[in-house]
């Protein structure tokens, strides 16, 4: 009896990553079938499965820091096998994503209490939890490039989902582009694998051993990559869908924007350049020059378009198109600060984005509100919704102790310790400045102009100024985005955790 | 058993910029309202008991925090609490009641924690979280009212704070890569990129209102509530320099070349801001101009300062200036707030002595800051004495328009006090004010006061004479012996009026 409990939890132990993937993914399979009319049912399974994943998350978490090996292997043919693996990045993403799992079908339960197909929607945003958190634990370029395209087919339906013509649209042109991208990402990878073999992530790169004579075939590589994983990372020309598929429900602009399908890109990025090249040997091809510019453009493109949008959510997707770059230009700068910047920026960036998408939500569904200049005077009737969006918004901005302000500070660090201090900070301070310029204003009008009439008020204000599934999920992420900057010191946080991923790669 | 507890150090340094924080999150507004001035009171008792030299480390805060008081630091916080909690008491009943009150009580607090918190600071990280929090929070004590004005005030203000803290933060980056830390005990002693003391430079001379990049300043004042400017004023601009002293290194190459552009500028902002202060006809805006000459002197002082490491003279004639403006613009301003409600001429009278207080009159806190300034002096600089001798005669200058323009006011209003505002000032705004106008006459003699001499005062009796002339009426052609004619005749006149007027009382 003895045994087999031992021999149960050695099997359990060393397939961890695929339960984890498994978990979200078998749920999303059975929720299809769970009856319209289940709330009940429908619910319970959401909230088992987030918790039982988060729980299974924070097993692995702790064996991965004592240094237990948690690899799945399965060989589909001779030189073609799939990889999961969890290493201290694949960590940070997902526990990211497995808590924002948590809080987003809290949210998400709430805001479609009443709006039909919901069985449909959490089944395919079960499974867009799963494609990512498979993503993240690939452990080869293989593996990650499946998930990554399985991440596209369960991400469409969420953003076609309210059926609309303008949500159709949108979903239509987010496949185009995504899929576009992933036949590129594919082509790269094919080539790539003929040249160099297995493509495992190994921390510092795999690629600088290679002859020379191959490294103009590696820079064409490497184009298609970004290419590839740029459309997702939504890079300036190729991020034209996103501000497109902000049609969609509140919690499916929170997953794509925080966790699933551009942070997916951006870390798809980071893969590429630090586990198959290496930073170093990118920095020898000179891949990272370039690299670096497109994202400092992304930057001030992004910030600069989200000036001119009345609409809050169009102005959340730009600004996110701008901040996701952060992520970029810390990878496209050699050196270990500007990793760390660019790294915990993944997790912060996440925080802080969910809760402004959360609470953007909050203002459509309790007050119809849907434009920067409804919000006259919402400070008051929604206190809390508008203290996390404040907090969100200063932390993008940069402002201590949001969590914003960690991440700028050690993409400043890197770029001195790099020597391009000249070009980042201008891109740095012009950001800033920017987001100040289409945050505050929104502030402004929230805290200190009296309000109107709101333009469609559902929830009427009884205890709390909403439902309460609405409420807590932004205060949550945003005391988290708090947090993470307050305490970035504490061992255990984003930062800590970035620095112990940092020192792997520079070994 | 309190007092253990009370002594426990780093007890009270964490209070310090914490209390506020937790009293924002009071609603009620008749216990609210008297956490105002509570709320500064553990900073002015850490600033008193603490010694120098204490510290706590919070390794886990940011960047690596660590708050303490250094001798700079004491006395920062000595001026910053006693003002912060006096302007507390002053708003207790001085700012109206209804739904902006809690949104002012808030923001207050905020304001009050990130001020205390840059002082105590010894890292970066939470310099630029004090002061980033009280550069954002004062935006709503600015914009208190809801007013074309004050909106525009405080818009103008929040892009000018938004773009000195932006520079700071890349100052502040560049600083630490530089020399590798937080922490501003490592920044003593080593050489920074020419660059970085630039920007930082640049960052704080927006708050200490370098000519230039001064705009906000006099707008801000006009807009904002008297307590408001008082702190603004008094406390929250020097915030600026105390960051120069923080931030860059004293004696290095690079900070020297810049040190020598902070004493240029600050004399040129020393005149500047009475040039265009003696143009203004609003007391407060006045006011405000002075503050801009002042912190001129004060910046002028910091880069001296700047150019060798540690001249105890120097640093103390500093402290000394800071303490004296601080406390005396903070009297003027709670002072015009009292008058523009009352109107009463004794209050005038007192704004008059205040005024003088400034000017640097013999016995005051002026002259001392006055002749400390003067007697540390290095000898390279010497001929700024001259400088500060122009500069006295313009401040006299520019405080004779600031009475002035509140006798000015009083005509405009005269009378009508009661169609003008709508409340007579609470007991704790006189009881703040007191305090303040108490202190700012009294702390001086707790120092050797400077040897009396003409030289001193003379530039204050030529500029109070240009002001008597400057205010006595019209006079004719032919001046006096006309004057005496005229004079004569007009009593003559009246003389006969009233014994038309009382004829039949008279004859009776």
């Amino acid at each position: 009896m003895n045994e087999l409990l031992n021999v149960l939890t050695e099997a359990l132990g060393k397939n961890l990553p695929l339960w984890i993937v498994l978990s979200s993914f078998s749920v999303g399979l059975v929720i299809f079938f769970v009856q319209e009319s289940s709330h009940r049912l429908r619910t319970t399974l959401n909230l088992l499965a987030a918790v039982v994943k988060l729980a299974l998350v924070g097993v692995l978490l702790w064996g991965v820091y004592h240094g237990q090996v948690y690899e799945v292997r399965w060989v589909i043919a001779p030189n073609l096998e799939l990889l999961l693996h969890a290493d201290a990045l694949s960590m940070l993403f997902v526990t990211l994503s497995a808590l924002l799992w948590l809080v987003t079908t809290v949210y998400a339960i709430g805001y479609l209490e009443h709006s039909p197909h919901r069985s449909r929607f959490f089944g395919f945003f079960s499974l867009c939890v799963s494609a990512t958190v498979g993503l993240a634990l690939a452990g080869n370029l293989v593996t990650f490039v499946m998930f990554y395209e399985f991440l596209t087919l369960a991400t469409y339906p969420l953003v076609a989902h309210k059926g609309s013509d303008e949500a159709r649209k949108a979903a239509r042109l987010y496949l185009a582009y995504t899929f576009t991208g992933g036949l590129l990402l594919l082509v790269a990878v094919v080539w790539l694998k003929s040249i160099a073999g297995p493509l495992t992530f190994v921390q510092g790169g795999i690629l600088d051993t290679l002859p020379a004579e191959t490294h103009s075939a590696l820079r064409w590589i490497f184009l298609l990559m970004i290419v590839g994983l740029g459309v997702k990372a939504a890079l300036v020309p190729l991020h034209g869908w996103l501000p497109k598929a902000m049609v969609a429900p509140a919690p499916v602009s929170a997953l794509l924007h925080a966790v699933a399908v551009v942070k997916a890109g951006a870390f798809g990025i980071v893969r590429v350049v630090y586990d198959v090249y290496g930073v170093e040997f990118a920095d020898v091809l000179g891949v990272l020059v370039p690299l670096g510019i497109v994202a400092a453009f992304t930057i001030v493109y992004g910030s600069t378009l989200a000036l001119f949008q009345d609409e809050l959510k169009k102005r959340l997707a730009y600004s996110t198109v701008s901040q996701v770059s952060y992520i970029v230009l810390g990878t496209a700068i050699l050196g270990p600060l500007a990793t760390v910047g660019g790294i915990v920026h993944l997790v912060h960036q996440g925080l802080m984005k969910i809760t402004l998408f959360f609470a953007a939500g909050n203002y459509a569904e309790t007050l119809g509100i849907h434009r920067v200049s409804q919000m006259n005077g919402v400070g008051k009737r929604m206190p809390l919704t508008t203290l996390a969006f404040t907090l969100g918004a200063l932390g993008m901005i940069g402002i201590p102790p949001m969590a914003g302000f960690i991440s700028k500070w050690y993409l400043g660090l890197g770029a001195l310790e790099a020597g391009v201090l000249l070009w980042v900070m201008p891109v740095l301070i012009a950001s800033s400045l920017l987001n100040a310029a289409y945050f505050l204003p929104i502030l402004y009008r929230a805290w200190f102009l009296p309000a109107d009439s709101w333009p469609d008020e559902h929830i009427q204000a009884q205890r709390w100024e909403t439902h309460g599934m609405l409420l807590w999920p932004p205060v949550i992420t945003a005391s988290l985005a708090l947090l993470a900057g307050l305490f970035a010191s504490l061992p255990f946080s984003p930062l800590e955790w970035a620095q112990l991923i940092t020192a792997r790669e520079y070994k | 058993m309190l007092q253990p507890v009370l002594l426990e150090l780093p007890f009270l340094l964490l209070l310090a910029p914490l209390l506020p924080l937790c009293f924002a999150l009071v609603g009620n507004d008749r216990i609210g309202q008297w956490l105002l001035p509570v709320a500064a009171l553990p900073a002015l008792v850490a600033a008193f008991v603490l010694p120098v030299g204490t510290s706590v480390a919070l390794p886990w805060v940011l960047l690596g925090a660590q708050w303490g008081l250094d001798a700079t630091g004491q006395v920062f916080l000595l001026v910053t609490a006693l003002l912060w909690l006096l302007a507390g008491l002053y708003s207790v009943s001085g700012t109206p009641a209804g739904a902006s009150w809690w949104r002012f009580r808030v923001f207050f607090l905020l304001t009050l924690s990130g001020n205390v918190l840059l002082v105590i600071a010894q890292d970066m990280g939470s310099f630029f979280l004090g002061f980033a929090l009280m550069g954002l929070a004062a935006y709503g004590l600015i914009a208190q009212q809801a007013s074309v004005t004050t909106r525009r005030a405080g818009r103008i203000y929040l892009i000018w704070t938004v773009l000195g803290e932006v520079l700071l933060f890349a100052g502040a980056v560049f600083t630490a890569g530089a020399i590798g830390s937080v922490y501003f005990s490592e920044v003593v002693g080593k050489e920074l990129p020419l660059a970085a003391v630039i920007l930082v430079t640049l960052g704080l001379g927006i708050k200490v209102a370098l000519p230039g990049l001064h705009v906000w300043l006099p707008i801000a004042h006009g807009a904002a509530p008297p307590a408001v400017s008082a702190l603004l004023s008094g406390v929250m601009v020097k915030a600026g320099i105390l960051g120069l002293l923080r931030f860059l290194p004293a004696g290095a190459a690079s900070t020297v070349w810049v040190a020598e552009w902070l004493v240029w500028l600050g004399l040129v902002g020393a005149f500047y801001g009475v040039v265009f202060g003696l143009r203004q006809t609003a007391p407060k805006v006045i006011l405000a101009y002075s503050t801009m000459s002042q912190l001129g002197v004060l910046t002028l002082l910091t880069g001296l300062g700047l150019q060798a490491p540690a001249d105890a003279a120097l640093a103390m004639a500093l402290l000394l200036y800071v303490a004296h403006h601080a406390w005396v613009k903070g009297a003027l301003f709670l002072g015009v707030g009292l008058f523009k409600q009352t109107l009463s001429w004794w209050l005038l009278g007192v704004l008059v002595v205040l005024a003088l207080v400034l000017i640097g009159v013999p016995l005051t806190s002026g002259a001392l800051a006055k002749g400390s300034v003067k007697a540390a002096l290095p000898a390279a600089w010497q001929h700024l004495a001259l400088g500060l001798w122009l500069s006295s005669l313009a401040t006299t200058l520019l405080m004779g328009r600031f009475v002035w323009s509140l006798w000015r006011y009083r005509r405009q209003h005269g009378g009508a006090a009661s169609h003008h505002t709508s409340t007579s000032p609470g007991l704790t705004q006189w009881l703040g004010w007191a305090i303040l106008v108490e202190w700012v006459l009294w702390w001086p003699f707790l120092f050797a006061l400077p040897v009396f001499k003409w030289w001193d005062v003379s530039p204050i009796l030529l500029g109070l004479g240009m002001v008597a002339l400057a205010l006595l009426p019209r006079i004719p052609a032919g001046d006096v012996p006309v004057l005496v004619a005229h004079t004569g005749y007009r009593g003559w006149h009246w003389v006969r009026q009233w014994r038309h007027k009382h004829r039949r009382f008279l004859s009776n």
